[in-house]
C-alpha cells in the first residue's frame, strides 16, 4: 500500500476512486481492507466501498465478473471490479467495487457473543432472502462460500440481514472449521476449494444454528476435538445436539448439515420449507462404528474416516501403523470392513515391518476416507483448492516443498482413481490436475512450482520480480510492463526468469517443449539465451503491441556475446552492427532473424575451417621453404659453376668480338 | 623375361656403348691431328697461345669435375686475354721472332694471366653471388606467405593460429584464398 500511498487514491477503469486515505475498518474482510470509494459519472448516489485484494492470492476474476451482474435483495452488490490505474503504472493493485453495507454487521467475529436472534426471524428475515440468492448463484454455477455469520450485516430496518462479499479470498478460506462441512472443513482454509451449492447450505445451516444460539455451538471444544467428534457422530448432532430447538428448526439444520453431500437438503428443499412444506425429519445416518477403538494421535477412532484423518494430521507417528497387522485386524475384525482392508491390500503392498513414507501414508488416508482432501505430511488440500494453495505458498518455503512434493508424487492421480466415482463433480479437473504432476516433476524454466501456480490460477499476475509490482495478468500486456521496468536501468540478470518463463507458457498453448527446453540449458548460455530471446519475439508478434526499444536493449547486451559464433571478425562487426540496429527499431524478429542467420553461420563456419586450413598450408609451405635454406650453399655451388660458365662464357665472348672489331676496324 | 633376353639385352646394350666409346675416340684422334696439324702450319701463334693459355691448361688438369666448368670459366677469359697479341701476330708479323717478343713482355704475360684471373674470380665468386640472390628470392617467398597468414588472422581471429577446429583441407575450395606459392604454381 505505501507504494500506491503516494497519490492515496486508486483509480479503476478511470472512474471509481478508491481512496485509501479513508479507510471503512468496519467492513473490512480478513484479507482485504476496506476503504471509501467515489463514482463521480455514477447517476445515482449509493455509497459505495473498494476493497484492495491481498496481491499474494489468486484473483477470481471469473467469478467476479460472474458476480458483476448478479443483483439479488439480501446480497451485498457487486458493482465492478479492476486493475488499479494504467499499464505504465509501477504499482498496481487489484479492486474491487461494492456498496457499502446499510448498517454494521451482526457479529465481528466468530468468537465473539451476540444477541440470539429468534426462530422467527431465521424464518422471516434471514431465509426468505437466503433462498433466491442461493437460487441465483446455483443457476449461475456459482457459490458463495464465505456464509458465515461474521460476513452478514444488518439492513437497517431491524428485520433483515445482508449477506457479504465472496471474492476477496480463496472460495471458504475465511470460514471457521465448524461452520464448513467435513470436507472442506479438514482441508486447510486456502485449499478448501470452490466446492459446491452444497458446501453453502452446509454453512448456511452452521450460520443458523450460532443466529439462534448467539455464539459459536462448542465454543469449549478444541478445533481438533472438535473435529474428531464430528467425524465420530457427525457434524449435526456434535454442533446441535445439545442444544433445544424447535422440530421445523431441527428438521432444518438437520437437513442442511448432513455430512453426506447426497443427502444434504437442496436450495428447493429449504424454499419448501420456508414455504412451511414441512418433511419428515431424517434420521441423523450415523458413520458405521467399530466394535474396538484404535488410538491414533492420542484418541481413541471408532470410524474409519476419524482414523484417516488421525493418521493425516499424525503422519509420522502413524507411519508404523500403517504397514502393520494391527490396522488390517482393525479393519477386518473390529470394523468389518473387509472392502477397505482389501484395498489397502492391494494397494500399498502385503504388510510389512518398516515404516510407511509420506506418500504411503497420504494413499492410505485417502483409501481409507475418500471424500477427505488429500493430505500430504499433514499439509491438505481438496482437489479444486490445489490452485488456490499453490499460489497461497507460492512464498511459504515448506508448504511449497509439500505441495511440489504432493503434486510430483502423482497423489492427485491415486485421489482420483480411488475417490473419482464418489466425488464425480470434480472429475473434468482431472486431466488438468494429471498434467502438473507431468510439470512439477521438470526443474527447467517454463515448468516446475511455477507452471503449475500459472496453469492453475489464470488470472494470478506474472509474479516475476521485475514486474511484479505492475499486477500484470493478461499476457498481452507482459511485454509492455517489461519494457517500461527497464527503462531507467537495464537489469544485470538474463531477460527471462522463471516466473515470466511460467507465465508465457501456461497463457500460450502454442508453446511447447521444444520452445521451453533451451531456458533449462545451462551448459550452453548462447542456447538458452536464444532461447528466451526467441519466446520473447513470439509474444511480441502476436500481442502486437508495438517497439519495444528497451526490451531490445536489453537483449542485445546478452545476445552480443552470442556473435562470437562468427569467426570471421569482419561480418561478426557487420552482424553487431546491424543487431545495433534490429535493436534500435523495437522489434525482436528482427534480432532473432540476425541470431538464426544459420546460412551465415554456416558459410563462416566452413570459412573458418578453410582459413584454417589455409594457414596451416602456408605454414607448412614456410618450413619447406626454411629447409631449403639449409640445403642453399649446395645449390647454389652447383648453381653457381654453371653460371660462373656462362658469365664466362658471355664475357669473354663479347669480349673477344670487341678486340677483334677493335683490331681489324 | 628370361635371364637369357636380359643377358642379350645388356650384351646389346653394351656393345651399343662401346661402338659410341670408340667412335668418340676417334673424334678425339682427328681433332688432336687437326690441331696438331694447325699447329705445325701456325708455329708462332701456337707458341703465344702455348704459353698465355698455361692457366687454362692448369685449370683443366685441377678441375676435378666432369663438366670442367673452371677450365671452361678460366679458359674463355684466358682466351680473351691472348686474343689480342694473336692478332698482332696475324696482323703484323706472324714470324717466330714477333711471337718470342710477345712472349718475353711481362706486360703481355700479366694481361693474359690476369684475363685467367679474371676467370678464376668469376669461378669463385659465382657461386656465392648465386647463393645471395637465391636467399633473397626465398625469404621474399616467406614474406609473402606471412603476409597471407597475417591477412587470414586480421580476418579470422588469432584462434585459427591455435587450430582450435580440426583442420579440414577443403583443398583451397572455400571462402579463402590459395597461399601465394599456390598461386605461384598454379601460374606455372
Amino acid at each position: 500500500m505505501a507504494e500506491a500511498g503516494s497519490t492515496q487514491k486508486l483509480t479503476l477503469k478511470g472512474r471509481y476512486e478508491v481512496l485509501l486515505d479513508q479507510p471503512l475498518p468496519a467492513f473490512d474482510s480478513p484479507r482485504a481492507k476496506a476503504f471509501l470509494a467515489v463514482d463521480p459519472r455514477g447517476e445515482k448516489v449509493v455509497p459505495i466501498m473498494g476493497y484492495v485484494l491481498d496481491r499474494t492470492l489468486p484473483p477470481r476474476c471469473d467469478t467476479m465478473d460472474a458476480l458483476r451482474g448478479v443483483n439479488v435483495v439480501g446480497l451485498l452488490r457487486m458493482i465492478d471490479w479492476a486493475v488499479s490505474g494504467g499499464r505504465d503504472d509501477r504499482y498496481r493493485q487489484m479492486c474491487v467495487i461494492y456498496e457499502q453495507p446499510p448498517a454494521g454487521r451482526v457479529v465481528a467475529s466468530e468468537k465473539m457473543q451476540f444477541p440470539a436472534l429468534s426462530e422467527e426471524m431465521i424464518e422471516r428475515g434471514v431465509l426468505p432472502r437466503m433462498v433466491p440468492i442461493l437460487k441465483e448463484l446455483h443457476s449461475r454455477n456459482l457459490t458463495h462460500r464465505a456464509i458465515r455469520p461474521s460476513n452478514f450485516f444488518h439492513a437497517g430496518d431491524g428485520k433483515t440481514l445482508v449477506l457479504g462479499e465472496s471474492i476477496t479470498a480463496p472460495p471458504g478460506s475465511d470460514q471457521p472449521d465448524y461452520i464448513e462441512p467435513l470436507e472442506s472443513a479438514m482441508a486447510d482454509p486456502i485449499a478448501r476449494g470452490d466446492g459446491g451449492t452444497g458446501d453453502d447450505l452446509f454453512a448456511l445451516g452452521a450460520t443458523l444454528l450460532t443466529f439462534l444460539l448467539g455464539r459459536r455451538p462448542e465454543a469449549d471444544k478444541s478445533p481438533d476435538e472438535l473435529m474428531h467428534l464430528r467425524l465420530e457422530q457427525g457434524s449435526f448432532l456434535t454442533l446441535a445436539g445439545r442444544h433445544t430447538l424447535s422440530l421445523p428448526m431441527v428438521e432444518l439444520l438437520r437437513g442442511l448439515m448432513v455430512d453426506d453431500p447426497r443427502e444434504r437438503w437442496t436450495v428447493g428443499d429449504v424454499e419448501q420449507w420456508v414455504n412451511g412444506r414441512r418433511m419428515t425429519p431424517n434420521r441423523a445416518k450415523l458413520p458405521m462404528k467399530a466394535a474396538r477403538a484404535i488410538t491414533v494421535g492420542g484418541m481413541e477412532r471408532l470410524t474409519v474416516r476419524s482414523l484417516a484423518y488421525a493418521i493425516s494430521q499424525d503422519w509420522e507417528n502413524s507411519a508404523q501403523l500403517v504397514r502393520s497387522q494391527t490396522l488390517d485386524n482393525w479393519l477386518r475384525r473390529s470394523l468389518a470392513d473387509e472392502d477397505v482392508a482389501k484395498a489397502l491390500t492391494s494397494n500399498l503392498g502385503p504388510i510389512g515391518q518398516e515404516p510407511a513414507d509420506a506418500k504411503t501414508v497420504a494413499r492410505t488416508s485417502i483409501i481409507l476416507d475418500p471424500r477427505a482432501p488429500i493430505s500430504y505430511r499433514g499439509y491438505a488440500v481438496n482437489i479444486d483448492g490445489i490452485g488456490y494453495a499453490v499460489a497461497a505458498a507460492a512464498n511459504r518455503q515448506d508448504t511449497r516443498q509439500k505441495l511440489s512434493e504432493m503434486i510430483a508424487n502423482k497423489l492427485p492421480s491415486s485421489w482420483f482413481n480411488t475417490a473419482g466415482a464418489v466425488r464425480g463433480d470434480l472429475s473434468r479437473q482431472q486431466g488438468a490436475i494429471e498434467r502438473m504432476s507431468t510439470y512439477m516433476a521438470q526443474a527447467a524454466p517454463g515448468f516446475g512450482y511455477e507452471r503449475v501456480l500459472y496453469e492453475l490460477n489464470p488470472f494470478m499476475h506474472c509474479l516475476s520480480p521485475l514486474i511484479e509490482t505492475r499486477m500484470i495478468i493478461e499476457p498481452d500486456e507482459l511485454l509492455p510492463a517489461i519494457e517500461a521496468a527497464v527503462q531507467d536501468k537495464i537489469p544485470a540478470s538474463e531477460p527471462m526468469d522463471r516466473q515470466i518463463a511460467a507465465f508465457i507458457a501456461a497463457r500460450f498453448r502454442q508453446i511447447t517443449d521444444k520452445w521451453l527446453r533451451p531456458l533449462g540449458n545451462d551448459s550452453d548460455n548462447f542456447a538458452r539465451i536464444v532461447g528466451q530471446v526467441r519466446l520473447l519475439a513470439f509474444l511480441q508478434g502476436i500481442a502486437n503491441n508495438g517497439p519495444l526499444p528497451n526490451l531490445c536493449r536489453w537483449l542485445e547486451i546478452h545476445l552480443r556475446p552470442t556473435f562470437s559464433q562468427f569467426h570471421n571478425l569482419k561480418k561478426r562487426k557487420k552482424m553487431l552492427e546491424e543487431l545495433g540496429k534490429a535493436a534500435q527499431s523495437g522489434i525482436i524478429a528482427r534480432m532473432m532473424s540476425l541470431v538464426e542467420d544459420t546460412q551465415a553461420l554456416a558459410k563462416d563456419e566452413q570459412g573458418y575451417r578453410a582459413a584454417i586450413a589455409g594457414h596451416n598450408r602456408a605454414e607448412l609451405q614456410v618450413q619447406h621453404l626454411r629447409n631449403e635454406v639449409t640445403h642453399m650453399d649446395y645449390i647454389a655451388a652447383q648453381l653457381g659453376e654453371q653460371v660462373s660458365a656462362i658469365a664466362s662464357g658471355v664475357i669473354g665472348g663479347l669480349t673477344a668480338f670487341g678486340v677483334i672489331f677493335f683490331h681489324v676496324f | 623375361m628370361s635371364n637369357k633376353g636380359q643377358s642379350a639385352t645388356k650384351g646389346a646394350a653394351s656393345r651399343k656403348g662401346g661402338q659410341q666409346e670408340r667412335r668418340r675416340s676417334g673424334w678425339k684422334l682427328l681433332l688432336i691431328l687437326v690441331v696438331l696439324g694447325l699447329g705445325l702450319a701456325v708455329l708462332p701463334t701456337m707458341l703465344v697461345v702455348a704459353v698465355g693459355m698455361l692457366p687454362t691448361l692448369v685449370a683443366y688438369i685441377v678441375d676435378g669435375r666432369r663438366e670442367k666448368y673452371a677450365a671452361f670459366s678460366v679458359g674463355c677469359m684466358n682466351f680473351c686475354g691472348v686474343l689480342p697479341f694473336m692478332l698482332q701476330l696475324w696482323l703484323r708479323d706472324h714470324t717466330f721472332a714477333h711471337a718470342w717478343k710477345i712472349v718475353g713482355d711481362p706486360i703481355v704475360w700479366m694481361i693474359m694471366y690476369g684475363a685467367a684471373a679474371c676467370g678464376w674470380l668469376i669461378y669463385y665468386a659465382a657461386p656465392h653471388v648465386v647463393a645471395v640472390y637465391l636467399r633473397f628470392q626465398l625469404e621474399r617467398r616467406i614474406q609473402k606467405l606471412r603476409g597471407y597468414q597475417k591477412e587470414l588472422v586480421d580476418e579470422w581471429g588469432d584462434s585459427i593460429t591455435r587450430g582450435v577446429t580440426p583442420v579440414v583441407d577443403t583443398g583451397g575450395d572455400g571462402t579463402v584464398a590459395p597461399t601465394p606459392e599456390e598461386e605461384k604454381a598454379a601460374g606455372g
